[in-house]
């Protein structure tokens, strides 16, 4: 059960990642991104990490892709048909790139032998490693300097978004 | 596995009566509108359709069906049809999380009354009510018209900016439960009234209600339609059952925003001073049932009321209220929260 | 049992970062309480003093060691590095009321990105995990971008914050996915668990490893604009506010190099074989590259934007020895080209006719200078020649520890290429040298000087500290010598 679902996430992340790419249309991108989203959120589920998959998709499903729709409609982009249809050199280039990293990874994972790609089922000690309790432990204990700063690094966007945007002084 | 079946057969009665009874009450919202609406300007509303008008959601339902349904030309068509199934799908998700009433026994099973009570409860919602926005926008989008788009844009932006203030008063009430599962938020409030939190968060009481608004794009914040700025706003080209869906998902936010703010802040399903059983029977679970549903319809009244009472925001007065008060006030009112509990807390005392 | 927890943190080893955030949210307030439209120097002043009081308790308070379990690690590179940082910074921050009053910028936004900037890469310099460090470029370039834009009003400046936002944010992703692929490979993210892993591997790892390597490498070569990665800078430099642009080819650029030397020299220590390979090629490259593009500019903001790139050249060169040595010139360089590249780009300010267009910094305004602000000048020799290192100043010595550090560690080859392109650098250097005290005087380039007292006073700082350390570098290599150990 467990791994049809995960074969089945995996064909529609994949297949939804592919449209990204390939659709002309901004707006069908950004669904289809959306998806690819959800899809993840669901491999967080399979992982046990309930928490994560709830922040995914509120943060990214539900903030930030809604903020790229609200781009993309106040600069009212249609179809790109501008856009060349044939590849150039450089994004040839990006797509060997990827399919080499992907073979990086593969070769990897294929050559190490303890390593599995299959969900975690049901084990009860890895499923609490994904409640807001854990996390939350995690980031006040371990990992309290890398969140603090992450504060420090919003505080400096938002005050840097806000010099570049704010209309001048008289 | 006869248990798993028996399981999956009992959460699918479950389901589907909810189902059932959401979309009952979500019919007789439009007509309690209208005819608290009717009361408000001192005329009688819908009083056609059956003794008191009470068959007018049905006949509403067969004029959405008999409509024609048109497309615009140069719309963009899958989406354009996607759109009002989304906002509606959006809003009946949140359905699966809320407590609806307490367990109840029958057939010597004890089943309980809300269809899956997940640790994240919460957080469930909030990720939900966030994706609500992609059916109004989409929509306004594929429309292929400028008000359409407009609304669709004002949707975007005010959604966006007033789960900011919800969340953070969300985060306030979660430092005091110390739970994201709504059930255990609504076992902590039962007995004494006032354990209800509206009591203990007054300050993220009132910021959450008006984000819930500004999420349902209630008046005083229904901008993404204003009709005398925006003809009708994202749903100006759409017509027939898809407008129809629209409106119906529209009145599904409401009701589920107006069960949510019971369930957090007054008591849920919880009778006030009746303590909990240890063994529930068909009438306990009956009971709590019943007690959430006038607490909902109440809670529904008010949105109504405030929609024929109050003038609409104008945009701008819409962002400041959101971004230069209620985000300000939430965070506030998380220190303060904080800052309580820790004293209580080091005094011994459990908040 | 929690005050355990929290006293094993040991907190108080960041109190210089700590401070700077101070600074920054005094600095904050002072706008705030500020009337609005007025200047923004109380928050200038703010933010020196402030400045100050974090190199003074740098140097006084002696508190070294791991912090937040191994994340951090104060030692001596660490505050080598702070003090020349918030040095560097102190010295932009001194120069830019005038300045920014005069290109209409007038926002304190300006010092607090500043601010922020340096927090990063103080954070750059003592990281010991490759998530902090992640995080103090992120807060140190989200800043840059920032800065880069400010002059709203100059489409130069938005294009050059644009590029620069863009090719920063894929340099991100390098960055992102390099870490990735390496704790899939070790399991880790700590630079020391990575060497100890490395050191189980030796040069055999998997090929997961060397991609994340790879990217990593690949995103600090980004940052500090190497050769072929370098394409942002040009742009970027040109389109920032001038004092930005003297502040991104040092500080910056210096903090990059810190958080390169402690993740390559501790952390891929191990398998200095692969990484010094690419480094060599990148070496070379980005000297002859870097100097090829500096030869044909008229603009003098434009030359010493491409001769930044040379100089990181120069900066390789000496951290691909991999040696104590190799590491000191590294350091003593960073600070003495800190120096010299801010004492002219602060020149080229002075004399810069007109800010909102972007030719203002045409080398033929220099025409007889010499005759015209013989000071100004003089000061613009010192920079000129301690840049093409020439004694006696201290970009000599600079240079010479390089290229004897590189020859004593055998690479020869790259030793003379090294010299080779510094001797091709001085041709533009000199230019400017000649074009000031050979030229005769042409009355339709003079425009007006911008030479305010605080601008001689930072000036005159940098000529100095040029010339001391061009005429007593001993002191200045011991220390760089000693900071460098703490790497081994």
């Amino acid at each position: 059960m467990q791994s049809f679902m995960f074969i089945l996430l995996t064909i529609v992340t994949l297949f939804s990642a592919l449209m990204v790419v390939t659709r002309k249309n901004p707006v069908a991108s950004i669904l289809y991104l959306v998806l690819v989203f959800f899809c993840f959120a669901g491999f967080y589920v399979m992982l046990g990490a309930q928490f994560l998959a709830a922040i995914q998709i509120i943060v990214y499903a539900g903030a930030i892709m809604v903020l790229f729709l609200f781009v993309v409609m106040l600069l009212n982009l249609r179809d790109m048909d501008n856009v060349e249809g044939k590849p150039n050199a450089w994004q040839n280039l990006g797509i060997f790139a990827g399919i080499g990293m992907g073979l990086v990874i593969l070769a990897y994972l294929s050559g190490s032998p303890g390593m599995s790609i299959a969900p975690v089922g049901n084990n009860p000690e890895v499923y609490a490693m994904g409640s807001a309790k854990y996390l939350g432990k995690a980031l006040f204990m371990d990992f309290v300097l890398p969140f603090e700063i992450a504060g420090v690094l919003l505080l400096a966007a938002v005050v840097g978004a806000v010099a570049l945007a704010k209309k001048k002084r008289a | 596995m006869t248990e798993t079946i028996a399981f999956l057969i009992e959460k699918s009665i479950v389901a589907a009566g909810f189902f059932v009874v959401v979309l009952g009450v979500v019919a007789y919202a439009t007509l309690g509108e209208r005819k608290i609406a009717g009361y408000f300007q001192d005329r009688h509303g819908p009083n056609r359709a059956g003794p008191w008008g009470i068959l007018q959601p049905i006949a509403d339902g067969v004029k959405f069906f008999a409509k024609e349904d048109f497309i615009p030309d140069r719309a963009d068509k899958i989406l354009f049809v996607i759109a009002p199934t989304f906002t509606f799908m959006a809003a009946g998700f949140i359905m699966a999380v809320i407590p609806f009433g307490d367990r109840l026994t029958i057939f010597g099973r004890e089943v309980l009354l809300q269809i899956a009570d997940i640790n994240i409860g919460i957080l469930y919602i909030l990720a939900i009510s966030g994706l609500g926005a992609y059916g109004i926008v989409i929509g306004g989008w594929a429309s292929n018209n400028k008000y359409s788009l407009m609304g669709g844009i004002r949707t975007s932006g005010q959604l966006i900016s007033y789960e900011i203030a919800m969340g953070l008063a969300i985060v306030a009430l979660l430092l005091d439960h110390g739970t994201m599962s709504l059930r255990t938020i609504v076992m902590q409030q039962s007995g004494a009234i006032w354990h209800w939190s509206v009591f203990t968060h007054p300050i993220g009481f009132m910021i959450f209600l008006v984000s819930a608004f500004a999420e349902a794009s209630r008046m005083p914040f229904d901008l993404p339609e204003a009709e005398n700025e925006l003809v009708g706003g994202y749903h100006t080209e759409y017509s027939s059952m898809k407008f129809g869906l629209f409106q119906f998902g529209e009145y599904t936010h409401m009701t589920l925003a107006s069960g949510l703010i019971i369930t957090l802040y007054f008591g849920g399903w919880s009778i006030p001073f009746v303590p909990i059983p240890e063994n529930p029977g068909i009438l306990w679970g009956l009971l709590t049932f019943c007690a959430f549903w006038a607490k909902t319809l109440l809670m529904m009244f008010v949105f109504m009321w405030v929609r024929w009472t109050l003038p609409r925001f104008r945009y701008d007065q819409l962002m400041n209220l959101g971004w230069k008060k209620l985000i300000p006030l939430g965070i506030f009112n998380i220190v303060l929260t904080a800052g309580l509990l820790l004293v209580f807390q080091s005094m011994g005392l459990t908040n | 049992m929690f005050e355990q927890l929290i006293s094993d943190m040991h907190v108080s080893r960041m109190l210089p970062e700590i401070l700077v955030l101070v600074v920054a949210l005094a600095a904050i307030l002072v706008d705030i309480v500020t009337p609005a439209g007025r200047s923004t120097r109380p928050v200038q002043i703010t933010s020196i003093v402030g400045l100050l009081v974090v190199i003074a308790s740098t140097l006084f308070v002696h508190n070294n060691g791991p912090a937040f379990g191994g994340m951090v690690e104060i030692d001596s590179f660490t505050i080598f590095f702070r003090v020349v940082l918030t040095m560097l910074t102190i010295i932009i921050m001194a120069v830019s009321e005038n300045y920014i009053q005069l290109v209409k910028i007038r926002i304190a936004e300006y010092y607090l990105m500043l601010l922020f900037a340096l927090f990063g890469m103080m954070l750059m310099t003592m990281a010991n995990d490759l998530l902090i460090v992640f995080l103090g470029i992120e807060t140190m370039s989200v800043s840059l971008y920032a800065l880069v834009g400010m002059s709203r009003h100059r489409e130069s400046s938005n294009e050059g914050a644009l590029k620069y936002f863009l090719l920063g944010s894929f340099t991100t992703a390098f960055f992102v996915y390099g870490i990735a692929l390496l704790y899939g490979a070790v399991g880790s993210t700590n630079i020391l668990d990575i060497t100890v892993y490395f050191q189980r591997t030796g040069m055999n790892l998997p090929i997961i490893a060397w991609a994340g390597t790879l990217l990593v490498l690949v995103a600090f070569a980004f940052k500090t604009a190497l050769v072929p990665f370098h394409w942002w800078s040009p742009d970027a430099y040109e389109g920032a506010p001038t004092t930005i642009t003297a502040f991104m080819s040092t500080a910056p650029k210096a903090a990059a190099f810190a958080a390169f030397l402690r993740i390559f020299y501790v952390g891929f220590g191990e398998v200095s074989d692969g990484w010094t390979t690419a480094l060599w090629w990148i070496a070379v490259l980005t000297m002859t590259v870097g100097n090829l593009m500096a030869l044909r500019q008229d603009s003098i903001k434009r030359m010493l934007a491409f001769s930044s790139i040379t100089h990181a050249g120069y900066l390789v060169v000496a951290m691909l020895t991999y040696d104590v040595i190799g590491g000191a010139a590294m350091l003593f360089y960073l600070v003495i080209y800190g120096f010299m590249n801010i004492g002219a780009f602060l020149v080229a300010i002075a004399l810069n006719r007109n800010e909102d267009d972007d030719r203002g910094y045409d080398i033929n305004d220099y025409k007889g200078l010499a005759f015209r602000k013989p000071l100004i000048a003089f000061l613009m020799m010192i920079f000129m020649l301690a840049l093409a290192g020439i004694p006696p100043t201290a970009g000599f010595f600079g240079k010479y520890y390089i290229f004897s550090a590189a020859v004593k560690s055998g690479f020869i080859g790259l030793a003379v290429i090294g010299v080779l392109n510094s001797a091709v650098s001085v041709y533009y250097y000199l230019r400017v040298v000649v074009t000031m005290y050979l030229k005769e005087r042409d009355e339709k380039t003079e425009g007006r000087i911008f030479w305010k007292p605080d601008m001689a006073f930072a000036v005159i700082v940098c000529a100095v500290l040029v010339m001391y350390f061009g005429i007593a570098p001993d002191q200045l290599l011991k220390v760089a010598t000693a900071s460098i150990g703490a790497l081994w």
